[in-house]
C-alpha cells in the first residue's frame, strides 16, 4: 500500500513526469517506428490477397489500428479525469490536455480510412453503419471536450472537462448499443460488412502488430506533448529552467 | 417552489420552447413536400428531433442567471442538499418548458397523419424521454454556467449524449407504427430515466461545485 | 474554545500568480476585520476560501474548529455584491427563500419592515431600486446568527439610512461574540475595525 503511495506521490511531481517521460517517450518512439515499419511491410507486401476484396482490404493495416486507439485514448482520458476529480492530482489533467486533440485527430483519421476503405467495398464513401456511426458520435465527444475548456475560467476548466469526459465514457457503451439497434431496425444486413471468415494467420499477425505499433507511437505523441506543457506550465520552476539553460545554452 | 413560482411569473419564456417546437414541426412539411406518405414514415423522427431541440432551448442559461444574481451561492451555502436543490430546478423547468411540447407531440404527429395510437406511443416515449435528456442537458448548463455565450456550445457538449434517447424514442414509435411489439423498448427508455434520475442530480452538483471554484 | 476563526499558511494562485501567499490569520471572538486591497487583489477569492465556496488553495482554514469545506459553510454567513434577490419574485418570496436556505422559517414581514420595506412585500424585486433589493437580502441578515460573517463590499449601493442599519447589525453581532470580515476599500468611520489585512501590491 506504501509503495503504491510512493509510485503515486513520485508520478505526480513534475520534474519527475518530465525527466522519466523522456525515457519512457524514447522508448515508446523506438518500438512504435520498428513495430509499424515491421506490420506495415508484412502486411501491405506478403500478406495474402483477400479473397472478396481484393488488395483495397489493406486499408484495415491503418483503419483497424486508428480505431481502437479512438476508443482507447477516450477511456485513457476518462480514467485521467477519475485521478484528477478524486486524488486532485494535477498532473492528471495535463494528461487531458494532451490527449484530447491527438484523440480527436485519430478519430477523425479513423472516419476518413472508414470511408475511403467503404468506396470500393460499399461503392459509397459514406454509408449509416453502426460503426461509422458510433465513431462519428464519439469524434463530436472529443470536439465537446475540447471547446469547453476555453470557455471558463482556467483554474476550473480542467476538472469541468474531466467530470464530462467521465459522463461521456459512461454514455458510450449506451451509444453503442443504442446505435446498433437503430441500424437493425432501419436497415437489413446488407449493407454490412461480410461476417468475415477466420482470418488467416498471415493477416491477423501483421495487423496485431500495427495495433501495438499505433498504441506505442500515441504513446510517444502524448508524451511529447505532455512533456511540453509541463513545461510551459511550470516555466517558473527551477528544474523547469535549468533544462532549458542546459538544452539551450541560455 | 420557488422555482415554480419563478416560471409561473415569466410564462412568456416560458412558452418559448414550445412554440419552437410547433414552428419546427410545421417547417419540415414545408420543407419536405406536402406527400402524406413521407410524413407519416417520418414523423416520429421529426417530432423528436423537433423536441429535443426545444429542450435545447428550455435548458440555455438554465443556471445562469442564477450564477448572475447570486443564487448559486447561496445554494451552495445553504443546509440542504445541492442535488435535491438541483432536482427541483430541473424538474420545475421540465414542467414549464417541456411539459407543453411532451403535450404538443402527439397533435402535431396526427397532424403529420399518424394513426391516433402511434400518437399515443410517440407521446408516452416523450414523457418517458424527455426528463432522461432534460437531466442530461443540465448537466452541460451547469457546465457552462459560468461562461458568456454557452447557447452553441451546449449543443455540442450534450447532443451527443441525446443520442441514445433519440434512437429509442423515435425507433420505438416507427416499431409501433410497423406493427411491432414495443413494452421492452417502452421498459429501456424507463430503466435510462431511473438511472439518470439517480446518477444525475448528483453530477450536476458536482459540476456546479467544481465550475464556482469549490 | 475554539477561535471563531483560524487561518494558516494560506496560499492561493490563479493564472499562474499568486494572490496570496503565506497569509495567517487568528481572529478573537468579538473582533471585526477588515481586508482591504485594490480591485482583483483577491478580496472575494479570500472570503470565498473561508466560506468552503474555493478550494483552490493551500494551507488551513478553520472557521469555529470546523476545517472541511462543508462543515465551514455551515458556519458562515456570505455576503456577495449578489445577494440571490430574484428580480422576477416579489420582496416577501426573496427573504421567505433566502430564510428558508437556513432553515428558518421566520415570518418575513416585520423583518421587512425592520429595514424600511414595509408596504412592498408584494412589490417584484425587479421593480424595486438597487438599494431596496439589497434591503430584502439585508433582512436575512437580522436573524442570522452564524459565528463568522463575511461581508463583501457591503455598503455598496446602500443609501446612508441602509448604511447605519447595516453598521448597527454588525456591532450587534460583534457584541454577541461573532467575528465579522469586512473585504472593502473604506469602512465607515464608526466601524473601527480591530485588524486590517492588507492584500495585493505583493504580499
Amino acid at each position: 500500500m506504501a509503495r503504491t503511495w510512493q509510485w503515486f506521490h513520485r508520478w505526480g511531481s513534475p520534474p519527475h513526469v518530465f525527466h522519466a517521460g523522456r525515457q519512457w517517450q524514447l522508448g515508446f518512439g523506438v518500438a512504435g517506428f520498428a513495430l509499424l515499419t515491421l506490420g506495415w511491410v508484412w502486411g501491405l507486401a506478403f500478406a495474402p490477397v483477400d479473397y472478396q476484396q481484393g488488395n483495397s482490404y489493406r486499408i484495415i493495416f491503418l483503419h483497424v489500428p486508428v480505431a481502437f486507439l479512438a476508443q482507447s485514448l477516450y477511456m485513457a482520458m476518462a480514467a485521467a479525469g477519475l485521478v484528477l476529480l478524486v486524488w486532485k492530482m494535477k498532473i492528471a489533467d495535463l494528461v487531458i490536455q494532451a490527449t484530447l486533440p491527438i484523440g480527436a485527430v485519430i478519430t477523425f483519421l479513423a472516419l476518413v480510412t472508414g470511408a475511403i476503405w467503404g468506396k470500393p467495398t460499399w461503392g459509397t464513401y459514406w454509408v449509416w453503419d453502426a460503426r461509422l456511426t458510433s465513431m462519428l458520435i464519439l469524434l463530436f465527444l472529443y470536439l465537446g471536450g475540447m471547446a469547453l475548456r476555453p470557455a471558463l475560467p482556467s483554474d476550473v476548466a480542467g476538472r469541468a472537462v474531466a467530470l464530462l469526459l467521465v459522463v461521456g465514457v459512461i454514455n458510450i457503451p449506451i451509444i453503442k448499443y443504442s446505435v446498433e439497434w437503430w441500424n437493425t431496425l432501419h436497415q437489413g444486413a446488407t449493407l454490412k460488412l461480410t461476417e468475415r471468415p477466420a482470418m488467416p494467420a498471415s493477416m491477423w499477425v501483421p495487423l496485431v502488430i500495427s495495433i501495438l505499433a499505433m498504441y506505442c507511437l500515441a504513446g510517444f505523441w502524448v508524451l511529447q506533448r505532455l512533456r511540453t506543457l509541463l513545461l510551459l506550465r511550470e516555466s517558473k520552476a527551477k528544474w523547469a529552467r535549468e533544462w532549458v539553460g542546459e538544452k539551450y545554452g541560455l | 417552489m420557488r422555482d415554480v413560482a419563478l416560471n409561473w411569473n415569466d410564462l412568456g419564456a416560458a412558452m418559448r420552447p414550445v412554440m419552437f417546437f410547433a414552428l419546427v414541426a410545421v417547417s419540415f412539411p414545408l420543407g419536405l413536400g406536402a406527400d402524406p406518405q413521407l410524413l407519416r414514415e417520418v414523423a416520429p423522427g421529426l417530432v423528436w428531433v423537433a423536441a429535443l431541440l426545444s429542450v435545447l432551448l428550455a435548458l440555455d442559461g438554465l443556471f445562469r442567471d442564477d450564477v448572475l444574481d447570486g443564487t448559486l451561492e447561496q445554494w451552495l451555502l445553504s443546509d440542504l442538499p445541492l442535488s435535491l436543490t438541483v432536482l427541483s430546478r430541473v424538474t420545475a423547468q421540465w414542467i414549464a418548458h417541456v411539459l407543453p411540447v411532451v403535450l404538443m407531440g402527439p397533435l402535431v404527429a396526427l397532424g403529420l397523419g399518424l394513426t391516433f395510437d402511434t400518437a399515443l406511443i410517440l407521446m408516452a416515449t416523450l414523457a418517458l424521454g424527455t426528463p432522461t435528456v432534460m437531466l442530461l442537458g443540465s448537466l452541460g448548463s451547469a457546465l457552462l454556467a459560468p461562461a458568456r455565450s454557452g447557447s452553441g456550445l451546449l449543443g455540442l457538449l450534450v447532443l451527443p449524449l441525446f443520442i441514445p434517447i433519440l434512437v429509442f424514442g423515435a425507433g420505438t414509435t416507427m416499431a409501433y407504427a410497423g406493427g411491432a411489439e414495443v413494452s421492452a423498448q417502452m421498459a429501456l427508455l424507463g430503466a435510462m430515466f431511473v438511472a439518470a434520475l439517480s446518477l444525475l442530480p448528483a453530477a450536476i452538483a458536482a459540476a456546479l461545485r467544481i465550475v464556482t471554484g469549490g | 474554545m475554539t477561535t471563531p476563526l483560524n487561518i494558516d499558511q494560506l496560499s492561493i494562485e490563479r493564472d499562474e500568480r499568486w494572490l496570496i501567499q503565506n497569509f495567517s490569520l487568528q481572529a478573537l471572538p468579538g473582533q471585526l476585520i477588515q481586508v482591504a486591497g485594490p480591485n482583483g487583489a483577491g478580496k472575494s477569492t479570500l472570503l470565498r476560501a473561508i466560506a468552503g465556496l474555493y478550494s483552490g488553495f493551500e494551507g488551513q482554514i478553520q472557521v469555529a474548529g470546523a476545517q472541511t469545506p462543508a462543515q465551514r459553510r455551515a458556519q458562515v454567513l456570505l455576503w456577495t455584491a449578489l445577494p440571490g434577490v430574484k428580480s422576477r419574485l416579489s420582496a416577501r418570496q426573496n427573504l421567505q427563500w433566502l430564510l428558508s436556505l437556513r432553515g428558518d422559517c421566520a415570518d418575513p414581514d416585520p423583518l421587512l419592515a425592520q429595514v424600511g420595506l414595509r408596504g412592498w412585500e408584494d412589490a417584484l424585486a425587479g421593480l424595486l431600486s438597487t438599494g431596496q433589493a439589497r434591503r430584502i437580502a439585508l433582512a436575512s441578515l437580522l436573524a442570522n446568527e452564524s459565528p463568522l460573517w463575511c461581508l463583501d463590499e457591503p455598503f455598496n449601493a446602500i443609501d446612508v439610512d441602509g448604511q447605519a442599519l447595516l453598521a448597527g447589525l454588525i456591532r450587534k453581532r460583534l457584541a454577541a461574540g461573532a467575528v465579522v470580515l469586512l473585504a472593502t476599500h473604506h469602512a465607515p468611520a464608526d466601524l473601527q475595525p480591530d485588524q486590517v489585512v492588507n492584500l495585493g501590491g505583493g504580499l
